[in-house]
């Protein structure tokens, strides 16, 4: 399937959660950048984003996957982010939230970033896998 | 001192008296002033154990009582008498709210805060970097400095991915004041339902305006009015 670049409003964005539930650090960028990776639903299933889940685990990082976090693209926007495609090898459904603001190590963001982070996390829907231990996902597929 | 005020903090003495993490001092009415005309004015606390600057908080919250009030929309200007009374009846809420859960609450912070430094970098399998021990003497710093009525309010705390520490305090009403501590400063926003947006930009440790601020917007959150 061809994945196109551009990314409407109503599609679904998942974020991997490695805790009990969504905390604004799961849309802060990395490092000297203003990226937030994503992978986009609507070209890929759960079944898959699990897979990816698992395998970035560290446990003895305490890094151990729990669930997904869905985001609708327009709620990115809506709080002042925005969302691009970012195809990787063998990852051609990734893209990043942008933030609009390069994360420097070990400074505070600007505060209305602070917040705009916190907004997303409180947009974003939890799923929370229930039999995190099996490969396939057995939850709720309709992820909204 | 007046009678008025006598009486809730006699209470308050006798029912804090035998705890370990709080006691008022002896003097509290007569406690050393800048400015003379003040003095007596304001109840001064100290706290044992690891909650210091009881004296600063104190000061700050009975000169700023008036505008905390006005804030949940008193009806006219209290006068004297009335907003010293208000203050100890306020003070008397706060305190009457500590509880043992928040002596292990504020423990278990310490706890958290601990493992943050035995975080390996990329511990997101992003590049995350791991904290850095100014950042973490920083946060403990500021927790050190959080009256307990203001710990109970804590609700996350945790490192994010380029290196910096977050400690977000909410209430019931969902009303947020997030604070974001780094290598040198820190940062924090305040949302209220009623109010716009509030930030504050890379505030040095040690600089006390700019903690009285964050004091006065967590006392804000904190308020029973808001609970």
């Amino acid at each position: 399937m061809s994945i196109p670049s551009a990314i409407a409003n109503p599609e679904r964005l998942v974020r991997i959660i490695y805790k009990e539930k969504i905390k604004p650090n799961d849309f802060r960028p990395k490092p000297n950048t203003d990226e937030v990776s994503i992978l986009r639903l609507e070209y890929t299933i759960p079944d898959f984003c699990k897979k990816h889940g698992k395998e970035n685990e560290k446990p003895e990082d305490k890094r151990i996957y729990h669930g997904l976090a869905v985001i609708r693209a327009e709620e990115v926007r809506k709080v002042g982010a925005d969302v691009v495609s970012a195809p990787l090898q063998n990852l051609e459904m990734h893209g990043n939230i942008k933030i609009g603001c390069i994360a420097i190590p070990h400074e505070q963001l600007p505060q209305p970033y602070n917040f705009m982070t916190q907004r997303m996390a409180q947009a974003a829907r939890f799923y929370k896998d229930p039999s995190p231990e099996k490969e396939k996902w057995e939850s709720d597929k309709n992820l909204k | 001192m007046s009678e008025l005020l006598q009486s809730p903090v006699k209470k308050l003495r006798d029912r804090f008296i035998n705890y370990d993490e709080f006691s008022i001092a002896d003097d509290w009415w007569n406690a050393p002033e800048e400015n003379e005309e003040e003095k007596g004015k304001h109840p001064h606390f100290i706290y044992s154990g690891r909650v210091h600057k009881g004296a600063t908080f104190g000061r700050y919250v009975s000169s700023n009582i008036g505008s905390i009030y006005t804030q949940v929309g008193t009806s006219s200007e209290p006068d004297e008498k009335k907003k010293d009374f208000n203050l100890v009846k306020f003070l008397y809420g706060l305190l009457g709210k500590i509880k043992q859960e928040t002596v292990v609450k504020d423990k278990e912070l310490q706890k958290e805060l601990t493992t943050f430094s035995e975080l390996k970098e990329d511990w997101d399998g992003y590049g995350a970097l791991t904290p850095l021990k100014e950042t973490i003497a920083n946060t403990n710093r500021i927790l050190s400095n959080l009256p307990p009525i203001i710990l109970e309010s804590i609700s996350d705390l945790y490192p994010n991915p380029h290196g910096t520490i977050s400690l977000e305090l909410t209430n019931k009403k969902d009303e947020i004041v997030s604070i974001e501590i780094g290598k040198k400063t820190y940062s924090f926003f305040s949302k209220f339902s009623d109010k716009e947006l509030v930030t504050r930009e890379k505030i040095p440790l040690d600089d006390t305006d700019g903690l009285l601020f964050l004091l006065g917007q967590l006392l804000i959150l904190s308020h029973p009015d808001r609970q």
